[in-house]
């Protein structure tokens, strides 16, 4: 499964994106999908120097695409974020 | 129609026209809904802590313990010991000092004048390269410990992050486009002038940068923003000086950390000319006035007014009004009142 992960705005300002290429157990990629398919319109005025957290995942033939907020960013994609960064 | 204490159905178009007149009702009622809204959810939260008489911004810090979640544990209080724990201390300390800046120079009760609680959250999520206002109340990450460190001990993020909230009760500019660069300006003024007083010094000794403390050795610049020199902190730093370089793009919301370089620079070159003090007291009162969909035509003309108004009155030189049209000139940006 490809990824990629672009973190806009926050305190700094700074873009950074993540992307790369991992195979996940069938149970963990069904999971992430879940989540991407998770509803993500803003709940909340946006969030003064909060990130936006846009995913892209392509599996075989398909590619989600989807943006977070910080109010709304899904625990599942939190933690998968968080692995990714962990190992750069 | 706006009487002198009620706005009926208007256009916004109108609206914004009669509140850069000067209406009150009408900045009002361009302010209200999601003024409405967090001033209930703040209602509520303060509801959970402290009764209605006892209103005078004490601080709460709470420890996210590495979760995404606020409130997970209350570490110091008002009155409390000092916690074992460096962090919570930093972030009690210096958010005090910003309550207390804005109380002691213009006699605000904490950051909605209503002595609201002044709450913060450290050691927010793993390894997290942010600090952010909710509406409510502030939250830090450590830094990922590589090229940012904790935010919640820069006097300068504290600040920022605190004017915020202070923006949102005076102006509730929108955080998007010109509305949200003006916005990001006014955290980054205050954080400006605040730092400069917690460290105690002159405008010509101060370095005009924001977030220097929060990025290590490894990250390819100095620091998140520069005032005097937007553009120049980082190798990211994409911030205009000038109206020639606006930018036009998507990204950050339509640019609200980027072209509030613009304005950034014309208060460092205003700042020049008339000191920080004056200068301070006329970017103050030029928040108040301002509202939710004000852009940078708008606050031109507005701090042009506030700066005529408070010279006639004797509170800032007869030179200022002259010195704050010279600056925003030099950044492309031109009163059109008459
Ligand atoms: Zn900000």
């Amino acid at each position: 499964m490809k990824y990629k992960v672009i973190i806009d705005g926050g305190f700094t300002g700074i873009r950074r994106t993540y992307e790369g290429d991992v195979s996940l157990e069938k149970e963990e990629l069904e999971s992430l999908v879940s989540a991407l398919k998770e509803s993500h319109l803003p709940t909340k005025p946006p969030l003064n120097d909060g990130e936006q957290y846009r995913w892209i995942l392509e599996s075989g033939e398909d590619t989600i695409e989807a943006v977070f907020d910080e109010q709304n960013h899904p625990p599942t994609l939190r933690k998968f974020l968080d692995e990714i960064k962990a190992k750069q | 129609m706006c009487t002198a204490k009620t706005c009926f159905i208007i256009p916004p178009h109108i609206l914004e026209a009669l509140a850069k007149q000067g209406n009150i009702s009408c900045k009002k009622a361009l302010n209200d809904t999601k003024r409405i809204l967090s001033e209930r959810n703040e209602a509520l939260n303060y509801l959970l802590l402290r009764t209605e008489a006892e209103k005078d911004g004490e601080r709460f810090v709470y420890d996210s313990q590495g979760q995404y979640k606020q409130r997970v544990e209350l570490s110091r209080t008002e009155d409390g010991e000092p916690s074992g724990d460096t962090v919570v201390n930093q972030a009690f300390e210096t958010s005090g000092f910003v309550r207390d800046y804005f109380e002691n120079t213009f006699g605000l009760n904490s950051i909605n004048n209503m002595g609201m609680p002044v709450i913060s959250n450290v050691h927010y999520g793993k390894a997290y390269n942010n600090a952010y206002w909710d509406g409510d109340e502030m939250t830090y990450g450590d830094g990922d410990g590589i090229e940012f460190k904790n935010f919640a001990s820069a006097i300068d993020v504290v600040a920022h992050e605190l004017t915020h909230g202070v923006t949102q009760f005076l102006a509730n500019l929108e955080y998007e486009g010109q509305p949200g660069a003006l916005n990001e300006h006014f955290s980054d003024v205050f954080a400006t002038i605040v730092k400069q007083k917690y460290f105690n010094q002159s405008i010509e000794e101060a370095d005009w940068l924001i977030g220097d403390s929060i990025v290590t050795p490894a990250f390819p610049g100095t620091a998140i923003r520069s005032l005097k020199e937007p553009g120049s902190a980082n190798d990211f730093d994409r911030q205009p000086a000038h109206m020639d370089k606006y930018y036009n793009g998507p990204d950050d919301r339509y640019g609200v950390h980027i072209n509030s370089g613009i304005p950034n620079r014309a208060f460092y070159l205003c700042c020049q000319e008339i000191g920080i003090e004056q200068a301070s007291l006329i970017w103050y009162h030029t928040l108040k006035k301002l509202w939710r969909t004000s852009n940078f035509q708008d606050m031109v003309d507005i701090i042009s007014d506030v700066t005529q108004k408070l010279a006639s009155e004797g509170r800032v030189s007869d030179s200022a009004p002259a010195a704050v049209s010279q600056s925003f000139r030099s950044v492309g940006l031109e009163t059109q009142l008459v």
